[in-house]
């Protein structure tokens, strides 16, 4: 059974969070992903979970992570500001493998920038923002569907990798309202849990996917966690084997199964002469251009990230190979065509926005236009 | 209560010995740390020892029961979220003045006006030891310290006020010279439900008491015997001084509901 | 049935994010796809505010208004700013207190805040327009409008609000037909 609702992008987020199984939101009041937070507030108590406000974003990722290690799935919301300050903490979540979601509504930047009008200038941030060589996990919703869709994804794969997800939305998004499709249950993934002896249990030994198993602060199983450099006992260690080892496998373990994450969708004929590559509410102008496009006789195809990090890469080369143009349409000066140029699509443009206006389909069809 | 055998059990003998400087006092601290958990008969898997970045935060690799160590000051924040996901466990903050007192302040005020389950401890060394030594917020002041060659600028902070003031349901203050005084703080703050702290004065012959030629950690004890005096004798101090001295004692000791209970009671009547 | 860009603008505190929505579901009352987004930051301020609706018998690629086909304008500012992105063939309904030389060619003013004043709440003016709309275009069916109100507003404030509704849609009811009506252009 569905049932659907007429919903806002962050009240979507806040519905697929608690289907997902989340049952502990910490957060901090930031325009606009305060609606997250409200609703949290006043659901979480119902299902026995815990809502509670910090006194600012490093303290609310730092109470996700707690809450997850005790065995909560776990989340919060916030935008630019506050995502800037999360950023060593989800280095932490990263090296301590901690599942959590981040659930970030892109606003108009740098610093304080405006806060109630979108961006999707944070593709970068959400890639390296914390320090150092590590990978992360993060999705792009283009619809209020997709708001509660790949939030719920994003749930089951930090489940899976053992890793922070990130949810990059926008604030058009956010206080966008479509019809969405809820279903009674969605399919959840839960942490591999430790089984055998208690004495041998070590908790940064992995399985064979390469994601080690994991038991619950109170477990009888014994959890160490520390960002150090640790072994597989969870001892901390500098020695150079043992550093070079994990950070390797905290990559490879979710780079070798990138074929997990959710594809690229792509619409347009088989050989498309134009392809425009977007993601997110530009991504919808995008498609709209598109129709348009078809409807002038003109061969454009779109291929929307749904997955942003990893980078899709070899989907997009299989498609863009064959194509005249390459178009990708983003509101921040570029930073995923330095991707697509990276993956050898070297003659990519950049269709970009930067003045809080969201990109139209007309723009874009006009961009296209005059690259032909 | 000196017997080790009792803490065995939480022990990672495999560890050991510990890194700790010579002369340094955080090893007595975490001794009587799982000594507070041996007494209470505290099983190996109901606690959490959630331990901070510097010289104190190390104490993680030296025992075997649940163990957590975050990002520099951030510990009570994690801990929050620890906590509040499984109420049932014991959850222990060991933190240095640094990490707690600088950049994790503003976590030490709110986890006390929640007045959260958790225990603090506190192991105040004067410094940044793990650094080299540099001043940090509750290094008194005028001592020399490797950021301070002239004397350090600054009154120190004291901690124990502020979480006092704050909401704290417990909050105590000794050295590690004090030992069976230590020994019944921490008992006491393990037993209190909601906030607990204690700040421990611990000695860092290494930076702090060369710089400030006190000498070995023998005469950075009688330091602590000499200068710490008990709250209420402090407390008749002139200003100027107090200043020459640090308290000792049980500065607040409530029994105000802690968060969880409060939030599951509100949440209740809805 | 082609694409409809209805966009709603005043003054915030007029109830038009409310209104927004309130159209949005009526339309999906009667199947129709629909999208609602709607302006933030000033909007609970006093300062300009607009809702933005777009309801298509075919799924809608994109959600935010392009063009309108449908401009509400309850303010001299609201006027101003988007009469110009007005769609050639667009229709403009307007507050006649805001006193401007309005010269959109299918343009038609009614005293919508002065009517909502004397039904006693003058903060469904959002709601009366919304009437006015109902009655004079085909997008939703009134019984649909009423039910989206009595769907999105507080018991107390349900019957206020439909009055208001039902007084535009006799506002509507007035105008000669074929003058100012019909389907999106």
């Amino acid at each position: 059974m569905t049932n659907m609702q007429f919903l806002q992008g962050n009240e979507a987020c806040t519905l697929a969070g608690i289907a997902a199984g989340a049952r502990f939101f910490a957060g901090y009041p930031i325009s606009p992903a305060t609606e997250i937070a409200e609703l949290s507030a006043k659901l979480l108590p119902r299902h026995d979970g815990i809502y509670i406000q910090m006194e600012d974003e490093i303290a609310s990722i730092a109470a996700v992570i707690g809450a997850s290690l005790g065995g909560m799935k776990a989340f919060t919301a916030t935008s630019g500001p506050g995502f800037s300050l999360m950023q060593e903490n989800i280095g932490f979540a990263v090296m301590a493998e901690v599942p959590c979601v981040i659930i970030n509504v892109q606003r108009f930047g740098p610093s304080t920038g405006i806060a109630t009008q979108p961006g999707q200038g944070d593709i970068m941030t959400a890639r390296w923002g914390t320090h150092s060589d590590h990978s992360i996990v993060a999705l792009a919703p283009a619809s209020v569907q997709e708001c509660f869709d790949l939030t719920v994804e994003a749930f089951n794969l930090a489940e899976r990798f053992r890793t922070p997800v990130i949810v990059l939305t926008d604030a058009t998004i956010a206080h966008l309202r479509e019809t969405v499709s809820i279903p009674d249950t969605v399919k959840t993934v839960q942490r591999a849990r430790p089984s055998g002896p208690v004495e041998n249990y070590r908790p940064y030994a992995p399985a064979a996917n390469q994601v080690p198993v994991m038991p619950n602060y109170g477990d009888d199983y014994i959890l160490r966690v520390t960002g150090l450099v640790h072994d597989e006992a969870g001892y901390s260690s500098a020695d150079p084997e043992v550093a070079g080892t994990l950070v390797n496998r905290l990559i490879n373990k979710i780079e070798k199964y990138t074929d997990e994450l959710p594809e690229p969708e792509y619409a347009g004929p088989d050989r498309p002469e134009t392809v425009i590559i977007s993601y997110g509410i530009s991504a919808r102008a995008a498609l709209s251009a598109a129709r348009r496009a078809k409807q002038q006789g003109r061969s454009m195809g779109v291929i929307r990230l749904r997955t942003i990090w990893p980078f899709p890469e070899k989907f997009i080369t299989d498609i863009c190979r064959s194509a005249a143009r390459v178009l990708v349409v983003e509101m921040n000066k570029g930073q995923l065509l330095r991707e697509v140029r990276a993956a050898g699509i070297t003659e990519a443009y950049g269709l970009n926005r930067t003045d809080t206006r969201v990109i139209m389909p007309e723009e874009i069809l006009e961009g296209g236009v005059l690259l032909e | 209560m000196n017997n080790l055998k009792e803490i065995d059990q939480y022990l990672a003998h495999k560890k050991l010995p510990h890194m700790w400087c010579p002369g340094c006092g955080n090893g007595v601290i975490l001794k009587h740390l799982l000594l507070g958990l041996a007494v209470l008969g505290i099983p190996r898997e109901k606690a959490v020892l959630a331990s901070g970045i510097g010289c104190s935060g190390r104490a993680g690799d030296y025992v075997n029961f649940h163990r957590f160590q975050g990002t520099h000051g951030r510990t009570l924040a994690f801990a929050t979220g620890i906590h509040l996901s499984n109420p049932e466990l014991t959850v222990v903050c060991l933190m240095g003045d640094g990490d707690c007192g600088a950049i994790g302040l503003n976590h030490l005020l709110h986890a006390a006006r929640r007045n959260i389950n958790i225990t603090a401890i506190v192991a105040n060394n004067l410094n940044y030891g793990m650094t080299g030594g540099q001043y940090s917020p509750s290094t008194p002041e005028d001592s020399l310290t490797s950021t301070s060659r002239q004397g350090k600028t600054g009154a120190a902070l004291d901690l124990c006020r502020l979480a006092a003031e704050a909401g704290a349901n417990y909050v105590a203050r000794s050295t590690v010279y004090h030992v069976r005084e230590m020994h019944k703080y921490i008992l006491e703050a393990l037993n209190t439900r909601g906030f607990s702290m204690v700040e421990l004065l611990t000695p860092c012959p290494t930076y702090y008491g060369r710089y400030n030629k006190i000498g070995d950690a023998v005469q950075m004890l009688e330091m602590f015997k000499e200068k710490a005096i008990p709250l209420n004798k402090f407390q008749n101090m002139e200003e100027s001084e107090q200043q020459n001295h640090f308290w000792r004692g049980v500065l607040v000791r409530k029994n105000n509901p802690d968060f969880y209970t409060r939030y599951r009671q509100k949440e209740a009547v809805q | 049935m082609k694409e409809w860009q209805i966009l709603l603008s005043g003054s915030g505190g007029q109830g038009l994010g409310l209104a927004g929505k309130i159209l949005a579901e009526a339309a999906l009352y009667r199947g129709l796809h629909a999208a609602h987004s709607q302006s933030y930051g000033a909007r609970a301020r006093g300062g300009y505010s607009d809702s933005g609706v777009v309801i298509s018998s075919a799924e809608i690629a994109f959600p935010l208004i392009e063009k309108p086909n449908l401009l509400l304008a309850l303010s001299p500012e609201a006027y101003h700013k988007n009469a110009r992105s007005l769609d050639k063939d667009g229709y403009l309904i307007y507050d006649t207190d805001i006193d401007s030389a309005v010269q959109e060619k299918n343009a038609r003013g009614f005293p919508i805040t002065k009517a909502a004043r004397e039904t006693g709440n003058e903060r469904g003016a959002a709601i009366l327009a919304l009437g006015i709309i109902t009655g004079l275009f085909d997008i939703i069916a009134p019984k649909d409008g009423e039910r989206a109100i009595a769907d999105n507003l507080p018991a107390q404030f349900i019957e206020p609000n439909l009055q208001c509704y039902r007084r535009g849609l006799e506002m509507a009811g007035q105008v000669t037909p074929g003058d100012h009506t019909g389907t999106a252009p």
